[in-house]
């Protein structure tokens, strides 16, 4: 059929949403922002995701990865690396008959035993010892096919980051213009180097 | 005043799992799930809320929003939803948490007793001052995160008793002087606490549009324009910029430091009012709108596909007045494919057109899947023919009250050649020799399946984790706790027979521990007839009642034949000082040679029961899983990455073949954090360092061994699934379907082949830690010969053609 009354029909609702200013900001948690946040950065495969009720009553979800390398935090290569975050896989039932429904909430990322990740992971609760990814489902990226990608399609990872001029490689240069997921290569390169030479405190990532 | 240095943060931290444009987040856990819902007929729900001195604090300590201004912001946030005119909903604040359990002010220190608790009947909401709930509690960032909330506790009945939400105070911004802005996040983390789960209408548009990238309220090249989350950069020409009115409050991002947060705050969009009536339906709704079902199928016609949302748009007032739904929203991946979508709420006689778009941001129950070939619209001749269903035809669809329009959609492709078909939501294992059934996983739960009848579930006390099929698919070796005592043994499952145990070593008492309970053995191969089980089982040597203790020989490999029952293999030149378990996993067709493991280390193998073979020691291989159906091939993953064929009937060099493998940097990349050393460092300094070839470790082989499909590669390059075919030799599956022109495979990297047909032409797999599987027929192939793509059988045509000097491949895809 013909397309115009579709068409023309959506004009009268395009209004502008505001500044210019305002809608660059429109991000969730860049690259700089998750390496701030991160205690560890590392590397592996998820060995094992189980869930359960800690001695306090916390309903957890446990996953163990398998480390294969670290870009920041100390930890050996094929060691594991157990973490708690907070909320069960699904719901369970309670002793008195009723339904515990507190599974991870949206936004802490899901976890799949055998996946391939690079985690940026948050430094643990005080009062609970749980802990997750920086930026939540945002620090969790999955490699998949020599790409990596998080939940969010890897949207805003390098919004709003100025790096030295001359700093990065053509390849790397041409990710942060990329939408979508990654090279595997070019992330975990420009990860490593801003990690190891302290690209943030020296003020060549900003 | 607490401001925080994001514009947009993820709206997300909302309840578990989420789903549908107008969707539950949660559902119950059974065959037929079902929405959590409250009970709207007992009247007004009621909402407690937090106190304390502030809600948000100013740089200077002095309170930038009160806690009356949060407790009218709570208020007015479930208004909007109390309002909706279609919705049964309604809740109200009837006090404070204070009086009902003695706390003043929830924070980090305390919140432990909102959440371990079973507090009362009602949402609880908790104003989080300084950001510690999130941070000492939940361990995630005040930075990062705006709110958290989700149904906490349903009835013996799966109806919710108890809700809880916590917002960030201190994640409020500085030019939100009212709090107008950040009533956003309210209005939305309530919405997960009435149990809706995310949607995705028009937020892409107004949040992640741009001008290189584009977004449309429609299928892209379709002839609808885009419309832009903002006008930046304006180089690329005119741009439509999105009014934020048009964002659907459960959208999972907002902009809380401007308008689009305003205009999430209130439930103004169609598709926001759908979800909460399709929850909580006046009888109006139900008998007074329209709706438009189907189901979304691959090109097969048959197979169903969940995780892609459908968007219906009004012709005349396409923003306003859209809904969406996501394929297998009601089932939420929860028994496997599922393509099932309905869109309700329709306006009675207004035109919708209805197609597919993939989700652009996650947070949904069914995970979200890319769309297979191309997003299209529905029209009156659907079907999968690209010539003859053009993605741009479409038919609109006139609403009608109380009726409900059946609109199925099929992906277009081609049918010729390979044929590569995802099945979501499930973890295929095993695929039958003669390569009609395969079996496999869905959250956990055993399943069969075949082209024709789809998917069957295996009974729920089935454990198949480690399940195989005799060669005709009727044999199914799965573990089973028939007696319901808590510990599962191996076990065949058959249509006719059920369930028939193989027995143990420990008298069903007792064993080692997984993620699906105790088991008293484990089994994990059958052979074509059906009649030769292999297996790891557990025994308790030194009689404490344990079965499962490291180094005194208690994991050991059994076999198991009708005849003479389930029995150890050998071991005897295993030291127990040194070594912990030994496995029997892999049998062959014949159920003459049986391969396993050494603490997962050596590769070893059994001939006709005979003394154990230590393969390590031989020839150093690290892992032997395929096997060729006399057993005289098999296929052996070493410490050098290469693949060595072994015979058994012969003896010394004689025994063992080269078929080499893939190569790091020719086949596979080897990354190193900060640094791509193949580029950086050369091919020779990576093969000098770590060795010519990538791992790789066979999985599975056709009857005469002529194809074996595997795996190489380490976590750097993500793993690469890896085939060969005889005078081929080894491809990255990558590329064997990339010259083939699959175009459905280009962006799968299908990396985890698992099982593969007796004469090597079906194959079943999917990528490693990912909830979707694959299963190809390779019946047909091309080889370029003289110019021209020349179709042929696999693999003994195409094998014929090669050594005629055809090469492999289309030849339009050869380059």
């Amino acid at each position: 059929m013909n397309l115009k009354p579709y068409l023309l029909a959506l004009l009268p609702a395009l209004v502008l949403l505001g500044s210019p200013a305002q809608a660059a900001k429109l991000k969730p948690q860049n690259l700089k922002q998750l390496i701030s946040e991160s205690e560890s950065i590392l590397s592996g495969q998820v060995q094992s995701v189980t869930d359960g009720i800690s001695d306090q009553g916390v309903p957890y979800t446990e996953v163990t990865i398998k480390v294969n390398n670290a870009a920041k935090g100390q930890h050996e290569k094929n060691s594991t690396y157990t973490f708690r975050q907070f909320g069960l896989t699904k719901p369970q039932r309670n002793a008195n008959g009723t339904k515990m429904l507190a599974v991870s909430p949206e936004g802490f990322p899901r976890w799949n035993t055998n996946e391939t990740v690079i985690v940026f992971m948050h430094k643990a609760a005080k009062l609970t010892g749980l802990r997750t990814t920086a930026g939540m489902a945002n620090g969790k990226f999955v490699v998949q096919g020599g790409k990596v990608s998080n939940e969010f399609n890897n949207f805003g990872v390098f919004n709003d980051i100025e790096f030295a001029q001359g700093l990065l490689s053509e390849s790397e240069n041409t990710m942060l213009k990329t939408t979508g997921a990654f090279s595997a290569t070019d992330f975990m390169s420009l990860v490593g180097k801003a990690v190891s030479e302290q690209w943030i405190s020296n003020g060549k990532m900003k | 005043m607490k401001i925080n240095k994001f514009t947009v943060a993820m709206l997300g931290m909302l309840s578990a799992g989420s789903a549908l444009a107008a969707g539950p987040l949660l559902t119950s856990d059974d065959a037929n799930p079902k929405p959590y819902v409250w009970d709207t007929s007992k009247g007004s729900i009621p909402v407690y809320v937090d106190g304390g001195a502030a809600f948000t604090y100013d740089y200077d300590g002095s309170v930038f929003l009160s806690i009356d201004r949060a407790r009218e912001i709570t208020q007015f946030a479930f208004d909007q939803w109390n309002n909706v005119e279609t919705s049964t909903f309604r809740a109200d604040i009837a006090g404070t948490i204070q009086e009902k359990t003695g706390i003043a002010d929830v924070t980090g220190a305390n919140a432990a007793e909102i959440y371990t608790k079973q507090n009362g009947y009602g949402f609880w909401v908790l104003y989080d001052t300084d950001g510690s709930i999130l941070e000492d509690f939940f361990g995630v960032p005040k930075t990062a995160v705006l709110g958290i909330a989700f149904p906490e506790i349903a009835d013996e009945n799966n109806v919710i008793i108890e809700a809880t939400a916590v917002l960030n105070g201190w994640n409020v911004y500085v030019n939100d002087t009212e709090g107008n802005q950040v009533a956003g996040v309210f209005t939305h983390e309530f919405g997960h606490a009435i149990n809706l789960s995310h949607s995705q209408t028009n937020g892409q548009l107004g949040y992640l549009s741009n001008t290189f990238e584009p977004l449309y309220p429609g299928v892209a090249g379709c002839g609808v324009e885009p419309i832009h989350a903002y006008n930046w950069p304006d180089w690329y020409g005119p741009t439509n910029t999105a009014d934020p009115e048009i964002i659907e409050t459960m959208f999972p991002f907002i902009s809380h430091n401007g308008a689009g947060g305003t205009a999430q705050s209130t439930v103004n969009v169609l598709d926001d009012r759908v979800s909460i009536s399709n929850l909580y339906p006046t009888d109006t709704y139900k008998t007074g709108f329209g709706a438009i079902e189907g189901k979304l199928r691959l090109k097969d016609g048959q197979t169903e596909y969940s995780g892609v949302n459908i968007i219906a748009r009004n012709v005349s007032d396409p923003l306003m007045d859209a809904v969406s739904a996501q394929s297998g929203y009601l089932t939420q991946g929860k028994v496997g494919p599922d393509g099932y979508f309905k869109i309700n709420g329709l306006t009675p006689g207004q035109s919708y057109v209805l197609y597919t778009e993939e989700i652009h941001v996650g947070g949904y129950p069914t995970t979200q899947t890319p769309i297979i070939s191309v997003a299209e619209y529905w029209n009156e001749n659907e079907g999968s023919d690209p010539v003859t269903d053009n993605q741009c035809d479409f038919t609109p669809i006139v609403a009608e009250a109380g009726k409900t329009k059946q609109a199925d959609l099929t992906f277009n492709g081609y049918d010729d050649g390979i044929n590569f078909r995802p099945i979501v939501n499930a973890f295929l294992t095993d695929l039958a020799k003669n390569g009609r059934s395969s079996m496999g996983t869905i959250m956990g739960y055993g399943f069969t399946w075949n082209e024709t009848k789809g998917f069957e579930m295996l009974p729920d006390y089935v454990t198949a984790e480690t399940g195989r099929m005799n060669r005709n698919g009727t044999k199914i070796l799965v573990n089973a706790d028939q007696d319901r005592n808590g510990v599962s043994a191996p076990a065949i499952w058959s249509d006719s027979k059920g369930v028939m145990p193989l027995g143990d070593f420990t008298g069903n008492a007792c064993g080692g521990s997984s993620q699906t309970g105790t088991q008293s053995a484990l089994a994990w191969d059958i052979d074509d007839a059906g009649n030769t089980v292999v297996g790891l089982a557990y025994k308790d040597v030194d009689g404490n009642g344990m079965c499962y203790e490291y180094d005194k020989g208690e994991l050991v490999p059994f076999i198991w034949t009708p005849k003479a029952g389930m029995h150890e293999l050998d071991t005897q030149d295993v030291d127990w000082n040194i070594n912990s378990w030994v496995r029997a996993h892999a049998i062959s067709g014949n159920g003459e040679v049986a391969l396993g493991s050494l603490d997962g280390w050596e590769a070893v193998a059994w001939v006709k029961e005979g003394r154990m073979i230590n393969l390590f020691e031989q020839i150093g291989a690290i892992e032997a899983n395929a096997t060729s159906y006399d057993g005289k091939q098999v296929a052996l993953g070493t410490m050098q990455g290469n693949v060595m064929l072994w015979n058994h009937t012969k003896s010394g060099a004689a025994a063992f073949t080269d078929i080499g493998g893939l190569k790091w940097c020719e086949d596979v990349p080897f990354v190193l954090w900060g640094q791509n050393a193949c580029d950086e460092m050369g091919v020779e300094w990576v093969h000098s360092m770590f060795g010519e070839f990538a791992g790789l470790i066979p999985f599975d082989m056709s009857d005469n061994g002529d194809v074996i499909i595997g795996r190489a590669g380490d976590f750097w390059a993500g793993f690469v699934g890896a085939i060969y075919i005889k005078e081929l030799g080894w491809m990255t599956l990558d590329d064997f379907f990339a010259k083939q022109g699959v175009m459905e495979a280009l962006n799968s990297s299908m990396n985890n082949p698992l099982s593969i047909s007796a004469s090597g032409s079906k194959m079943v797999g999917g990528i490693a830690g990912a909830m979707i599987s694959y299963h190809v027929d390779m019946t047909e192939v091309y080889v370029c010969e003289n110019g021209s793509s020349i179709k042929t059988g696999f693999p003994n045509g195409l094998i014929n053609k090669v050594k005629s000097g055809a090469q492999f491949g289309r030849c339009e895809h050869l380059n």
